[in-house]
Protein backbone atom coordinates (compact mmCIF):
# COMPACT_ATOMS: atom_id res chain seq x y z
CA UNK A 1 0.00 0.00 0.00
CA UNK A 2 1.41 3.37 -0.51
CA UNK A 3 2.99 5.77 1.91
CA UNK A 4 0.26 8.34 0.57
CA UNK A 5 -2.92 6.03 1.01
CA UNK A 6 -1.39 4.90 4.48
CA UNK A 7 -1.03 8.49 5.71
CA UNK A 8 -4.62 9.75 3.96
CA UNK A 9 -6.19 7.18 5.44
CA UNK A 10 -4.81 7.48 9.12
CA UNK A 11 -6.14 11.80 8.79
CA UNK A 12 -9.30 9.86 8.08
CA UNK A 13 -9.78 8.07 11.35
CA UNK A 14 -7.90 10.88 13.32
CA UNK A 15 -10.39 13.38 11.81
CA UNK A 16 -13.24 11.23 13.32
CA UNK A 17 -11.75 11.36 16.16
CA UNK A 18 -10.47 14.43 16.53
CA UNK A 19 -14.32 15.63 15.93
CA UNK A 20 -16.02 13.73 18.43
CA UNK A 21 -16.15 13.43 21.98
CA UNK A 22 -16.35 16.35 24.42
CA UNK A 23 -16.80 16.74 27.62
CA UNK A 24 -13.39 15.65 28.71
CA UNK A 25 -10.89 17.17 30.60
CA UNK A 26 -8.08 17.98 28.91
CA UNK A 27 -5.96 19.04 32.24
CA UNK A 28 -4.31 16.23 33.99
CA UNK A 29 -5.50 15.71 37.67
CA UNK A 30 -3.87 17.84 39.39
CA UNK A 31 -2.26 20.65 37.27
CA UNK A 32 -3.86 23.62 37.57
CA UNK A 33 -1.69 26.32 35.71
CA UNK A 34 2.19 26.92 34.66
CA UNK A 35 3.71 29.87 37.16
CA UNK A 36 4.47 33.36 35.69
CA UNK A 37 7.60 33.36 33.39
CA UNK A 38 7.82 29.48 32.33
CA UNK A 39 9.68 28.75 29.77
CA UNK A 40 8.45 26.15 27.24
CA UNK A 41 10.03 24.32 24.56
CA UNK A 42 8.28 24.13 21.47
CA UNK A 43 9.06 21.03 19.42
CA UNK A 44 8.97 21.69 15.78
CA UNK A 45 5.46 21.39 14.26
CA UNK A 46 4.89 18.11 12.75
CA UNK A 47 1.97 18.73 9.74
CA UNK A 48 1.49 17.03 6.84
CA UNK A 49 -0.65 18.47 4.00
CA UNK A 50 -2.23 15.80 1.04
CA UNK A 51 -4.09 16.41 -1.71
CA UNK A 52 -6.91 14.40 -3.08
CA UNK A 53 -7.42 14.63 -6.85
CA UNK A 54 -11.17 13.87 -8.60
CA UNK A 55 -9.71 10.21 -9.30
CA UNK A 56 -9.36 9.69 -5.36
CA UNK A 57 -5.34 9.60 -5.94
CA UNK A 58 -3.82 11.39 -2.90
CA UNK A 59 0.19 13.19 -3.06
CA UNK A 60 1.52 14.25 -0.24
CA UNK A 61 2.17 18.02 -0.70
CA UNK A 62 5.93 18.41 1.09
CA UNK A 63 6.10 21.92 0.54
CA UNK A 64 2.96 23.18 1.88
CA UNK A 65 3.18 20.94 4.60
CA UNK A 66 7.07 23.10 4.68
CA UNK A 67 5.25 25.94 4.88
CA UNK A 68 2.49 24.95 6.84
CA UNK A 69 4.90 24.11 9.76
CA UNK A 70 6.96 27.42 9.59
CA UNK A 71 3.80 28.96 10.06
CA UNK A 72 2.73 27.01 12.93
CA UNK A 73 5.78 27.77 13.99
CA UNK A 74 5.54 31.40 13.87
CA UNK A 75 2.03 32.14 14.85
CA UNK A 76 3.39 30.06 18.58
CA UNK A 77 6.28 31.93 18.58
CA UNK A 78 4.36 35.42 17.82
CA UNK A 79 2.55 34.95 21.08
CA UNK A 80 6.31 35.36 23.44
CA UNK A 81 5.15 38.99 23.27
CA UNK A 82 1.76 38.71 24.50
CA UNK A 83 1.66 35.80 26.61
CA UNK A 84 3.26 35.41 30.40
CA UNK A 85 5.34 32.45 29.15
CA UNK A 86 8.47 32.30 27.23
CA UNK A 87 8.48 30.17 24.10
CA UNK A 88 12.06 28.67 22.85
CA UNK A 89 12.64 26.20 20.44
CA UNK A 90 15.68 23.74 19.78
CA UNK A 91 19.15 24.77 18.15
CA UNK A 92 19.84 23.95 14.69
CA UNK A 93 19.74 20.05 14.03
CA UNK A 94 18.85 19.05 18.03
CA UNK A 95 15.45 18.20 17.39
CA UNK A 96 16.80 15.03 15.17
CA UNK A 97 18.12 13.81 17.91
CA UNK A 98 14.20 13.61 19.54
CA UNK A 99 13.02 11.79 16.94
CA UNK A 100 11.76 8.86 19.07
CA UNK A 101 10.64 11.14 21.19
CA UNK A 102 8.09 12.38 18.58
CA UNK A 103 6.93 8.85 17.13
CA UNK A 104 5.92 8.54 21.13
CA UNK A 105 4.20 11.32 21.33
CA UNK A 106 2.68 10.92 18.41
CA UNK A 107 1.06 7.83 19.39
CA UNK A 108 0.28 9.16 22.92
CA UNK A 109 -1.18 12.35 20.48
CA UNK A 110 -3.47 9.32 18.79
CA UNK A 111 -4.05 7.54 21.94
CA UNK A 112 -5.31 10.62 23.51
CA UNK A 113 -7.75 11.60 20.99
CA UNK A 114 -9.18 8.28 20.14
CA UNK A 115 -9.78 6.88 23.57
CA UNK A 116 -10.19 10.41 25.71
CA UNK A 117 -11.83 12.98 23.35
CA UNK A 118 -13.47 9.95 21.00
CA UNK A 119 -16.47 7.61 21.03
CA UNK A 120 -17.34 7.26 25.13
CA UNK A 121 -17.15 3.37 24.42
CA UNK A 122 -13.46 4.08 24.02
CA UNK A 123 -12.84 5.31 26.92
CA UNK A 124 -9.93 3.21 28.80
CA UNK A 125 -10.49 1.20 32.38
CA UNK A 126 -7.10 2.12 33.56
CA UNK A 127 -7.44 6.13 33.08
CA UNK A 128 -10.81 6.62 34.70
CA UNK A 129 -11.73 9.46 32.76
CA UNK A 130 -8.66 11.08 33.50
CA UNK A 131 -6.26 12.88 31.17
CA UNK A 132 -3.37 10.33 32.26
CA UNK A 133 -0.59 9.51 30.03
CA UNK A 134 2.91 10.10 29.52
CA UNK A 135 5.56 10.20 27.20
CA UNK A 136 7.68 8.28 29.67
CA UNK A 137 10.51 10.88 31.86
CA UNK A 138 13.48 9.10 29.85
CA UNK A 139 12.45 10.28 26.24
CA UNK A 140 11.71 13.81 27.81
CA UNK A 141 14.00 14.93 30.28
CA UNK A 142 16.66 15.41 27.70
CA UNK A 143 14.99 18.29 26.87
CA UNK A 144 15.36 20.20 30.17
CA UNK A 145 19.24 21.00 28.57
CA UNK A 146 17.17 23.84 26.64
CA UNK A 147 16.13 25.11 30.19
CA UNK A 148 12.56 24.79 29.62
CA UNK A 149 10.78 23.01 32.34
CA UNK A 150 7.75 22.21 29.82
CA UNK A 151 7.01 21.56 25.94
CA UNK A 152 4.78 21.87 23.21
CA UNK A 153 3.74 19.47 20.39
CA UNK A 154 1.52 20.26 17.69
CA UNK A 155 0.03 17.63 15.03
CA UNK A 156 -1.39 18.81 11.81
CA UNK A 157 -2.90 16.37 9.47
CA UNK A 158 -4.56 17.99 6.36
CA UNK A 159 -6.23 16.06 3.09
CA UNK A 160 -7.06 19.11 0.99
CA UNK A 161 -9.37 18.68 -2.66
CA UNK A 162 -8.32 19.62 -5.57
CA UNK A 163 -10.30 22.12 -7.22
CA UNK A 164 -11.07 19.82 -9.56
CA UNK A 165 -12.80 17.20 -6.90
CA UNK A 166 -14.46 20.26 -5.26
CA UNK A 167 -16.18 21.44 -8.43
CA UNK A 168 -17.30 17.60 -8.64
CA UNK A 169 -18.48 17.43 -5.20
CA UNK A 170 -20.14 20.76 -5.77
CA UNK A 171 -22.20 19.49 -8.77
CA UNK A 172 -22.95 16.37 -7.00
CA UNK A 173 -23.93 17.83 -4.25
CA UNK A 174 -26.50 20.84 -5.92
CA UNK A 175 -27.67 17.71 -7.69
CA UNK A 176 -28.63 15.31 -5.13
CA UNK A 177 -30.31 18.35 -3.30
CA UNK A 178 -32.18 19.30 -5.92
CA UNK A 179 -33.26 15.36 -6.20
CA UNK A 180 -34.40 15.94 -2.69
CA UNK A 181 -36.34 18.71 -3.19
CA UNK A 182 -38.05 17.03 -6.05
CA UNK A 183 -38.69 14.30 -3.80
CA UNK A 184 -40.53 16.11 -1.39
CA UNK A 185 -42.38 18.31 -3.84
CA UNK A 186 -43.79 15.35 -5.73
CA UNK A 187 -43.93 13.25 -2.30
CA UNK A 188 -42.28 10.37 -4.63
CA UNK A 189 -39.28 9.18 -1.90
CA UNK A 190 -38.23 7.13 -5.11
CA UNK A 191 -37.19 10.14 -6.56
CA UNK A 192 -34.59 11.24 -3.44
CA UNK A 193 -31.05 10.72 -4.32
CA UNK A 194 -29.82 7.12 -3.69
CA UNK A 195 -26.14 6.20 -2.20
CA UNK A 196 -23.79 8.65 -0.78
CA UNK A 197 -23.17 12.13 -2.09
CA UNK A 198 -19.69 12.14 -3.52
CA UNK A 199 -17.51 14.14 -1.24
CA UNK A 200 -14.91 16.40 -1.41
CA UNK A 201 -12.70 14.35 0.71
CA UNK A 202 -11.62 17.27 2.66
CA UNK A 203 -10.23 15.57 6.02
CA UNK A 204 -8.20 17.62 8.71
CA UNK A 205 -7.10 17.35 12.44
CA UNK A 206 -5.20 19.40 14.60
CA UNK A 207 -3.98 18.56 18.17
CA UNK A 208 -1.71 19.99 20.96
CA UNK A 209 0.00 19.19 24.22
CA UNK A 210 2.05 20.26 26.74
CA UNK A 211 4.38 17.68 28.65
CA UNK A 212 6.07 18.27 31.68
CA UNK A 213 9.88 17.49 31.14
CA UNK A 214 10.85 15.92 34.23
CA UNK A 215 8.03 13.59 34.23
CA UNK A 216 7.01 12.88 30.38
CA UNK A 217 3.14 13.75 31.76
CA UNK A 218 1.06 15.35 29.68
CA UNK A 219 -0.39 18.05 31.32
CA UNK A 220 -2.65 19.33 29.18
CA UNK A 221 -3.93 18.19 25.70
CA UNK A 222 -5.80 20.81 23.19
CA UNK A 223 -9.98 19.90 22.57
CA UNK A 224 -10.87 18.15 18.66
CA UNK A 225 -10.33 21.55 16.89
CA UNK A 226 -13.69 22.85 15.90
CA UNK A 227 -14.97 24.11 12.10
CA UNK A 228 -13.28 27.50 11.34
CA UNK A 229 -15.34 30.45 11.93
CA UNK A 230 -16.82 30.28 8.42
CA UNK A 231 -17.62 26.40 8.56
CA UNK A 232 -14.97 25.10 6.96
CA UNK A 233 -11.36 23.36 7.73
CA UNK A 234 -8.47 25.94 8.21
CA UNK A 235 -5.77 26.75 5.26
CA UNK A 236 -2.93 25.99 6.92
CA UNK A 237 -0.72 26.91 3.75
CA UNK A 238 -2.40 30.57 4.72
CA UNK A 239 -0.44 32.45 7.47
CA UNK A 240 -4.33 33.91 8.78
CA UNK A 241 -5.96 30.93 9.02
CA UNK A 242 -3.00 29.12 10.77
CA UNK A 243 -3.02 32.09 13.64
CA UNK A 244 -7.29 31.63 13.69
CA UNK A 245 -6.27 27.51 14.14
CA UNK A 246 -3.96 28.10 16.84
CA UNK A 247 -6.18 30.63 18.23
CA UNK A 248 -8.83 27.86 18.89
CA UNK A 249 -6.37 25.29 19.86
CA UNK A 250 -4.73 27.36 22.97
CA UNK A 251 -8.03 28.07 24.19
CA UNK A 252 -8.37 26.94 27.34
CA UNK A 253 -4.25 26.35 27.11
CA UNK A 254 -3.14 26.65 31.22
CA UNK A 255 -1.11 29.72 30.95
CA UNK A 256 -0.10 31.98 34.24
CA UNK B 1 -13.83 1.61 -0.26
CA UNK B 2 -14.20 3.41 2.71
CA UNK B 3 -14.45 0.68 5.36
CA UNK B 4 -10.98 -0.83 3.99
CA UNK B 5 -9.67 2.99 4.60
CA UNK B 6 -10.73 3.07 7.75
CA UNK B 7 -9.85 -0.42 8.49
CA UNK B 8 -6.12 0.65 7.14
CA UNK B 9 -6.69 3.56 9.10
CA UNK B 10 -6.62 2.14 12.20
CA UNK B 11 -3.72 -0.01 11.59
CA UNK B 12 -1.74 3.21 10.02
CA UNK B 13 -2.54 5.27 13.44
CA UNK B 14 -1.38 2.63 15.11
CA UNK B 15 1.61 2.59 13.53
CA UNK B 16 2.05 6.12 14.06
CA UNK B 17 4.44 5.13 17.15
CA UNK B 18 4.07 3.91 20.00
CA UNK B 19 4.51 4.41 23.83
CA UNK B 20 2.90 4.67 26.19
CA UNK B 21 1.09 6.28 29.89
CA UNK B 22 3.08 5.92 32.67
CA UNK B 23 1.00 6.26 35.67
CA UNK B 24 3.37 6.84 38.50
CA UNK B 25 3.39 3.93 40.22
CA UNK B 26 -0.44 3.43 41.90
CA UNK B 27 -1.14 0.98 44.07
CA UNK B 28 -2.83 -1.31 42.45
CA UNK B 29 -5.72 -2.92 44.61
CA UNK B 30 -8.20 -4.66 42.33
CA UNK B 31 -8.01 -7.80 41.83
CA UNK B 32 -7.24 -9.32 38.23
CA UNK B 33 -10.89 -10.75 36.75
CA UNK B 34 -11.49 -14.26 34.96
CA UNK B 35 -12.49 -13.86 32.00
CA UNK B 36 -14.01 -16.61 29.63
CA UNK B 37 -13.99 -16.25 25.66
CA UNK B 38 -15.52 -19.46 24.24
CA UNK B 39 -13.52 -22.09 25.75
CA UNK B 40 -11.02 -20.26 27.60
CA UNK B 41 -10.24 -18.61 30.48
CA UNK B 42 -7.75 -16.41 31.52
CA UNK B 43 -6.84 -13.96 34.47
CA UNK B 44 -6.78 -9.89 33.07
CA UNK B 45 -5.84 -7.16 34.94
CA UNK B 46 -8.43 -4.22 35.89
CA UNK B 47 -6.28 -2.08 33.93
CA UNK B 48 -7.03 -3.73 30.73
CA UNK B 49 -9.75 -2.47 28.88
CA UNK B 50 -11.08 -4.74 25.37
CA UNK B 51 -11.38 -2.71 22.55
CA UNK B 52 -14.32 -3.36 19.94
CA UNK B 53 -14.67 -5.72 17.61
CA UNK B 54 -14.02 -3.23 14.34
CA UNK B 55 -10.77 -1.86 15.65
CA UNK B 56 -9.01 -4.84 16.97
CA UNK B 57 -9.78 -6.69 13.89
CA UNK B 58 -8.07 -3.88 12.24
CA UNK B 59 -5.50 -3.68 14.09
CA UNK B 60 -4.88 -7.31 14.76
CA UNK B 61 -6.65 -9.56 12.51
CA UNK B 62 -7.85 -13.30 13.42
CA UNK B 63 -7.55 -11.87 17.27
CA UNK B 64 -10.19 -13.45 19.54
CA UNK B 65 -9.96 -10.61 21.97
CA UNK B 66 -7.29 -7.44 21.65
CA UNK B 67 -6.70 -5.23 24.96
CA UNK B 68 -5.27 -2.17 25.64
CA UNK B 69 -3.77 -0.41 29.04
CA UNK B 70 -2.34 2.78 27.56
CA UNK B 71 -4.34 3.15 24.14
CA UNK B 72 -4.29 1.26 20.86
CA UNK B 73 -1.74 3.21 19.22
CA UNK B 74 0.66 1.91 22.65
CA UNK B 75 0.51 -0.98 23.74
CA UNK B 76 -1.57 -4.69 22.61
CA UNK B 77 -2.17 -7.82 24.33
CA UNK B 78 -3.93 -10.06 21.48
CA UNK B 79 -5.15 -13.22 22.38
CA UNK B 80 -5.95 -15.70 19.23
CA UNK B 81 -8.41 -19.05 20.43
CA UNK B 82 -9.24 -22.21 18.99
CA UNK B 83 -8.05 -21.30 15.22
CA UNK B 84 -8.10 -24.41 13.66
CA UNK B 85 -6.61 -26.24 10.65
CA UNK B 86 -6.78 -24.77 7.50
CA UNK B 87 -8.17 -21.42 8.93
CA UNK B 88 -5.75 -18.53 7.60
CA UNK B 89 -3.03 -17.61 9.84
CA UNK B 90 -1.19 -14.15 8.00
CA UNK B 91 -0.61 -15.32 4.73
CA UNK B 92 -0.53 -19.29 4.86
CA UNK B 93 -3.61 -21.87 6.48
CA UNK B 94 -3.33 -23.11 10.22
CA UNK B 95 -1.80 -26.33 10.10
CA UNK B 96 -1.40 -28.32 13.63
CA UNK B 97 1.86 -29.34 12.37
CA UNK B 98 3.01 -25.79 11.96
CA UNK B 99 6.11 -25.60 13.96
CA UNK B 100 7.08 -22.57 16.77
CA UNK B 101 8.74 -20.66 14.69
CA UNK B 102 6.45 -21.04 11.77
CA UNK B 103 3.33 -20.09 13.65
CA UNK B 104 5.57 -16.96 14.96
CA UNK B 105 6.13 -16.10 11.38
CA UNK B 106 2.23 -16.42 10.74
CA UNK B 107 1.58 -13.99 13.60
CA UNK B 108 3.94 -11.59 12.46
CA UNK B 109 2.15 -11.77 9.12
CA UNK B 110 -0.96 -10.88 11.03
CA UNK B 111 0.37 -7.96 12.17
CA UNK B 112 1.95 -6.34 9.15
CA UNK B 113 -0.89 -7.29 6.64
CA UNK B 114 -2.12 -4.06 6.69
CA UNK B 115 1.53 -2.58 5.58
CA UNK B 116 2.11 -0.45 8.13
CA UNK B 117 4.33 -2.08 10.47
CA UNK B 118 7.77 -3.29 8.98
CA UNK B 119 11.15 -5.38 10.24
CA UNK B 120 9.23 -8.32 12.36
CA UNK B 121 11.58 -10.57 13.27
CA UNK B 122 11.92 -12.95 15.51
CA UNK B 123 14.25 -13.21 18.72
CA UNK B 124 14.77 -16.26 21.29
CA UNK B 125 12.19 -18.93 20.76
CA UNK B 126 11.89 -21.72 23.83
CA UNK B 127 9.87 -24.54 24.86
CA UNK B 128 7.16 -23.51 27.65
CA UNK B 129 3.73 -24.52 28.92
CA UNK B 130 1.16 -22.77 28.04
CA UNK B 131 -2.55 -23.15 28.69
CA UNK B 132 -1.36 -26.30 30.77
CA UNK B 133 0.20 -27.74 27.56
CA UNK B 134 3.67 -28.10 25.91
CA UNK B 135 3.91 -24.61 23.92
CA UNK B 136 6.62 -22.10 23.32
CA UNK B 137 7.74 -18.52 24.56
CA UNK B 138 9.08 -15.97 22.46
CA UNK B 139 10.49 -13.13 21.65
CA UNK B 140 9.85 -10.38 18.48
CA UNK B 141 10.35 -7.09 17.56
CA UNK B 142 9.09 -4.76 14.55
CA UNK B 143 9.33 -1.11 13.70
CA UNK B 144 6.24 0.96 13.58
CA UNK B 145 6.79 3.99 11.90
CA UNK B 146 10.34 4.21 12.91
CA UNK B 147 9.96 3.62 16.35
CA UNK B 148 11.29 0.05 17.81
CA UNK B 149 9.03 -2.17 19.28
CA UNK B 150 9.02 -5.35 21.60
CA UNK B 151 6.96 -7.94 22.30
CA UNK B 152 6.48 -11.54 23.72
CA UNK B 153 4.93 -14.78 22.50
CA UNK B 154 2.96 -17.67 24.13
CA UNK B 155 1.47 -20.55 21.97
CA UNK B 156 0.45 -24.02 22.09
CA UNK B 157 -1.59 -26.48 19.81
CA UNK B 158 -4.07 -28.70 22.18
CA UNK B 159 -6.25 -30.80 20.01
CA UNK B 160 -5.15 -29.34 16.59
CA UNK B 161 -6.33 -25.84 17.72
CA UNK B 162 -3.49 -23.07 18.06
CA UNK B 163 -3.84 -20.84 21.23
CA UNK B 164 -1.78 -17.53 21.54
CA UNK B 165 -1.48 -14.90 23.14
CA UNK B 166 1.07 -11.81 22.48
CA UNK B 167 1.75 -8.91 24.33
CA UNK B 168 3.62 -6.10 22.20
CA UNK B 169 4.65 -2.18 23.30
CA UNK B 170 7.19 0.51 22.65
CA UNK B 171 10.62 -1.28 23.45
CA UNK B 172 11.53 1.70 25.87
CA UNK B 173 10.13 1.93 28.98
CA UNK B 174 6.76 1.03 28.48
CA UNK B 175 7.39 -2.69 27.43
CA UNK B 176 8.87 -3.20 30.66
CA UNK B 177 6.04 -1.67 32.82
CA UNK B 178 3.16 -3.65 31.57
CA UNK B 179 4.77 -7.12 30.96
CA UNK B 180 4.38 -8.52 34.43
CA UNK B 181 0.46 -8.06 33.82
CA UNK B 182 0.73 -9.16 30.32
CA UNK B 183 2.80 -12.32 31.55
CA UNK B 184 0.20 -12.58 34.30
CA UNK B 185 -2.58 -13.11 31.73
CA UNK B 186 -0.62 -15.17 29.25
CA UNK B 187 0.38 -17.74 32.80
CA UNK B 188 -3.06 -17.95 33.73
CA UNK B 189 -4.38 -19.01 30.03
CA UNK B 190 -6.56 -22.50 30.40
CA UNK B 191 -8.72 -24.09 27.44
CA UNK B 192 -11.74 -26.44 28.84
CA UNK B 193 -11.13 -29.31 26.39
CA UNK B 194 -14.29 -30.42 26.34
CA UNK B 195 -16.12 -27.50 25.53
CA UNK B 196 -17.13 -27.99 21.91
CA UNK B 197 -17.81 -24.16 21.27
CA UNK B 198 -15.30 -22.02 19.43
CA UNK B 199 -13.82 -19.00 21.29
CA UNK B 200 -14.13 -16.99 17.92
CA UNK B 201 -15.43 -13.83 17.70
CA UNK B 202 -17.46 -15.33 21.58
CA UNK B 203 -18.50 -12.61 23.87
CA UNK B 204 -16.47 -12.00 26.62
CA UNK B 205 -18.03 -13.19 30.20
CA UNK B 206 -16.91 -12.04 33.62
CA UNK B 207 -16.57 -15.05 35.96
CA UNK B 208 -16.75 -14.52 39.51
Amino acid sequence: MKRSTLQAASLVVATLVSTTGHGQSNIASGFDRLADGTKIVLMRPSVAILQIDASGKITPQPDWSRDAAGHVRQSMLARNGRSRVQIVELAGDDEAAFSDLRRIQGAVSAAIAYHHFGDSKERLKSKRGQLDWSVGPASAESLQKTGATYAVFIDVGDLRPTEGREAIAAAASAAAGLQMILAIVSLNPGLAPRGPVPSSGSQQYARAMLVELKSGRVLWASLPLPPSSYGGTYDFRQRNDVDDAMKVLFDGFPAP
Amino acid sequence: MMRSALTCALAATIGIASCSSVDTEKPRTEKPRQIRVGAITYLLDPAYTRLGLPQSKALVPEASAVYTIDGFSLDLLTIHASIREGRALGTRPFSAAMSPNEIADAYGALLTKEGFIGSYRIGKIEKATFAGAPGFRYEFSLVRRGLAMTGLGYGAVIDKKLYHVAYLAPMKYSFEKNLPLAEATAKSFQVRRSAKESARAAPEEELE
